[in-house]
């Protein structure tokens, strides 16, 4: 079987105790286990320490500028709706920079699974408030402390018609490689929200605050609620850790483009003749 | 010597100037020689839109100051078009508009003509248009049935009520035309539809993208760029085009690159400000030698400037883009068959050099309706330059020269591995130095590989000559018929179509001139700052439009005189 583990020693960028070695080695079983072919799979991401991911599973990657994770992932899927599409980032990369293609590509509902480490700060520019830094959180430059109402990624998704929104936490492996199958798992588009500590700027939200400061959906909860979801990301006193909402059943934003209605081959595997352009010129 | 009419129909937003020039630039090109272009503001209703017809017995691709008939459509669409009368102006319109909008104070021939009566006979004042349609051919003697059928295509979907009362709009004004005397009637030129086929810049531009393989098209709207957006969704379901209006230009010209990234063929449309927010991923492109392609549809800037108006001020833009340095591509059609050929080899030449390339075109271009000689496509610019991966295959692989061979994902046992920080060969992140420069080097050499593909410029004019004159893209149709003209026997006419990489040999062309004039439509002269820059070349004389319309026939004409006086 093709690994997703990468050949030799690596050389990773992140910091000892970074909460993003464990999602890299969630991805990687997780991948493993839906037994995919890594030649089909194209991991899309943007600039930061999450968005460093591709570099480290053996896949198809384009990494491209700050932001644009998901611009490129959902073209990818369109142009050759065969391949499993991951777009991967942080919170900066994805909610700030990024922030009008995660709404817009929310309501598009591609068939890909989007991956987001949240930490609540920028780690690569080096510990500015994030888009998800909770109110007072201070930073070099926020001096006196976040006054920004903190970004609510789940709650988005889900007014936006996010058909699979799910939290989960670093340290709990299972149930982040579990959560990232069931998002690759799912048709259409799927957000995976992963929180984890930045050991080197963010000293607030540590192993112990997200410990504290999270719960785990019991077994009663009904994901397929869309209100009871809604209510239950709107909650952040404490944050709620699982599949929110989760359905079914809503067709993916390329299976909605006419050029598929009649007929699934990729595009790119359409040959054009000439001839048809050239009646253009002769009509 | 050529002879041409001009005529004018001047009016408001949502008065269907638009389907009076279609009608009748359809109607008269099976047997006369055609030019259109229309002057539109920046809004939905009201204000002052003007079409310009041109009709002439020899082939006619510029833009007339002196207007010969004058059509107004309301009692406030003379005042803007005052200036642009002459000895020979004759206005026609409704009775009451004579004394109105300042045409009380001149002295030109007014004809009164109770159209709106006639739109009511045939049905309302719906039908105004085609009544002037209808006019307009009874003027110019075209042939009835053919102008009946047209209304027929036209309204196809609309019933047969429609079509009917569409016809008697058209009848009665046809037979007042007839008895509408014009001087100087042009004569036929025989059956041109056979060997022309009339389209604006736009769908010039939309045949070119489908023929070079455009198989993937994302934009955000803005104009005067969103026709062609239109266009290929338009075709989309039948030519295999996957469409998506982008949330934002930004969104748009990387959707773009992940879509050439998976092995389409795609492009961004857009104008200036919408470019301007594409250019970091210009620069994507570049580092990432994943080929893309995009149109600039240029119009008047700084930011919103004038947003439905002409201007050739993006030169600099599109041959600059982006921060640091890499090779591009940039195309600039003067003709109609230039936007088709200049289509395909935008995709074409992205994808064999793995770069980005820009199709440059302006409002003026892409909305003025011309004849294009009927020809047939080349079906080697479909030629696909992706490759099949290996096993151990590297994106970046140095040892097959500049360019690596180009796979996608799930195209053979390889993985594509991609990244905007400088990589290695391999495509993960490096900061090896050595590194930096082998790939830098590698992809600034691309740039002398692209001119073995140069797009020669047009030349027109005597092989020996005097004055030079240089434009390029939409000044093309005037400056050629004023060249043509025969003015002045030592003067020839350059316009450049690739106007990045600029090929070196073309410097001869200027080495051969005594004088050098450039022509654009810009304030700075962006083209003549470019061959200085590029090719050491100078231009005794820069001529500068940037009022946000295009040259004139005898606006060209009096520059150059004054310069060469």
């Amino acid at each position: 079987m093709k690994n997703f583990e990468m050949d030799g020693n690596l050389d990773i960028a992140w910091c000892p105790g970074c909460g993003n070695f464990p999602i890299r080695e969630c991805l990687i079983e997780a991948l493993q286990e839906l037994k995919i072919d890594p030649t089909k799979v194209v991991m899309s991401s943007g600039i930061g320490q999450a968005a460093k991911m591709p570099q480290y599973v053996n896949a198809n990657y384009f990494n491209g500028l700050h932001g644009r994770g998901l611009p490129v992932a959902v073209a990818v899927k369109a142009a050759n709706p065969r391949l499993t599409v991951i777009a991967e980032g942080g919170d900066g990369d994805m909610y700030g920079e990024g922030g009008n293609h995660f709404l817009h590509n929310v309501r598009r509902n591609p068939d890909i699974t989007h991956i987001v480490h949240n930490n609540m700060v920028y780690g690569l520019t080096k510990g500015q408030a994030s888009p998800t830094s909770k109110k007072e959180f201070k930073t070099p430059i926020q001096v006196s402390g976040v006054v920004n109402e903190p970004f609510n990624p789940l709650a988005t998704a889900i007014v936006l018609g996010a058909m699979f929104v799910a939290r989960v936490f670093s340290s709990d492996k299972e149930m982040v490689k579990d959560t990232i199958k069931a998002a690759i798992n799912h048709k259409g588009y799927a957000l995976v929200d992963i929180f984890h500590p930045c050991v080197s700027f963010n000293k607030v939200n540590n192993y112990s605050w997200y410990k504290n400061n999270t719960y785990y959906l019991d077994e009663s909860y009904d994901k397929s609620n869309v209100e009871n979801a809604l209510m239950t990301a709107m909650k952040t006193e404490k944050h709620a850790l699982g599949i929110l909402y989760q359905k079914e059943g809503k067709p993916s934003f390329e299976e909605l483009s006419n050029v598929y209605e009649k007929d699934n081959t990729p595009v790119i595997e359409r040959k054009r003749d000439i001839n048809k352009i050239n009646d253009l010129i002769k009509e | 010597m050529k002879q041409s009419i001009t005529l004018v129909f001047s009016g408001e937003a949502g008065q269907g100037l638009q389907t009076i020039e279609d009608f009748l630039v359809n109607a008269v090109s099976s047997s006369h020689y055609v030019f259109s272009c229309s002057d539109v503001m920046s809004r939905v209703r009201g204000g002052n839109n003007t079409v310009e017809i041109r009709v002439s017995d020899a082939p006619v691709s510029a833009y007339k100051d002196e207007i010969d008939i004058m059509f107004l459509l309301n009692d406030h669409s003379f005042a803007r078009l005052s200036k642009r009368t002459g000895k020979h102006t004759v206005v026609v319109g409704e009775k009451e508009y004579s004394d109105k909008d300042g045409l009380e104070k001149s002295d030109l021939k007014y004809r009164a003509y109770p159209f709106e009566e006639m739109a009511k006979e045939a049905g309302g004042k719906l039908f105004l248009n085609t009544v002037l349609f209808g006019f307009a051919a009874g003027m110019m003697d075209l042939k009835k049935e053919e102008c009946l059928k047209l209304i027929t295509d036209k309204f196809e979907d609309k019933g047969e009520k429609v079509i009917k009362q569409n016809h008697s709009a058209f009848n009665i004004g046809f037979e007042n035309g007839i008895d509408f005397s014009i001087e100087g009637k042009i004569a036929p030129a025989g059956d041109l539809k056979k060997s022309y086929k009339v389209l604006n810049g736009t769908q010039a531009v939309g045949i070119g993208c489908l023929g070079g393989g455009c198989n993937f098209v994302s934009a955000y709207p803005m104009s005067p760029s969103t026709a062609l957006l239109e266009y290929l969704a338009n075709k989309g379901v039948e030519f295999d085009v996957f469409v998506e209006q982008a949330e934002d230009e930004i969104a748009a010209l990387n959707m773009v690159i992940g879509a050439w990234y998976a092995g389409a063929r795609a492009i961004a449309t857009t104008s200036g400000g919408g470019f301007s927010l594409m250019e970091e991923a210009m620069s994507l492109s570049g580092i990432t030698e994943t080929p893309c392609v995009v149109h600039i549809a240029q119009r008047p800037g700084p930011a919103t400037g004038l947003p439905t108006r002409t201007e050739q001020a993006d030169l600099f833009q599109a041959v600059h883009a982006g921060h640091g340095e890499y090779p591009k591509v940039v195309l600039a059609p003067g003709t109609l068959e230039d936007g088709v050929v200049i289509g395909q080899r935008a995709f074409y030449l992205a994808d064999k050099y793995q770069v980005p390339a820009v199709i440059l075109t302006d409002q003026f271009y892409l909305e003025s309706f011309g004849q294009m000689k009927r020809f047939e496509m080349e079906g080697k610019y479909l030629d696909s330059f992706v490759e099949e991966t290996k096993q151990d295959y590297k994106r970046y692989d140095l040892s097959k020269g500049p360019l690596s061979p180009r796979g996608i994902p799930a195209h053979g046992k390889g993985m594509v591995k991609v990244d905007s920080d400088e990589h290695d060969e391999s495509g993960y992140i490096t900061e090896d130095f050595e590194v930096r420069v082998a790939m830098h080097e590698k992809r600034l050499s691309k740039k002398e590989l692209i001119l073995k593909d140069y797009m020669e410029p047009a030349f027109i004019g005597p092989d020996e000559y005097k004055t030079l004159i240089v434009g390029w893209g939409s000044t093309f149709g005037v400056i050629k018929e004023y060249v043509e003209s025969g003015a002045y026997e030592d003067m020839a006419f350059l316009s450049i179509k690739q106007l990045y990489p600029i090929d070196p040999s073309i410097k001869e062309y200027f080495d051969r001139a005594d004088k050098v004039i450039a022509i654009e439509n810009n304030a700075s002269g962006q083209l003549a700052n470019l061959l200085k820059l590029e090719l050491d070349i100078n231009a005794d004389h820069k001529i500068l439009k940037y009022n946000g319309q295009p040259f004139s026939i005898e606006e060209i004409e009096s520059r150059i005189e004054e310069v060469l006086k």
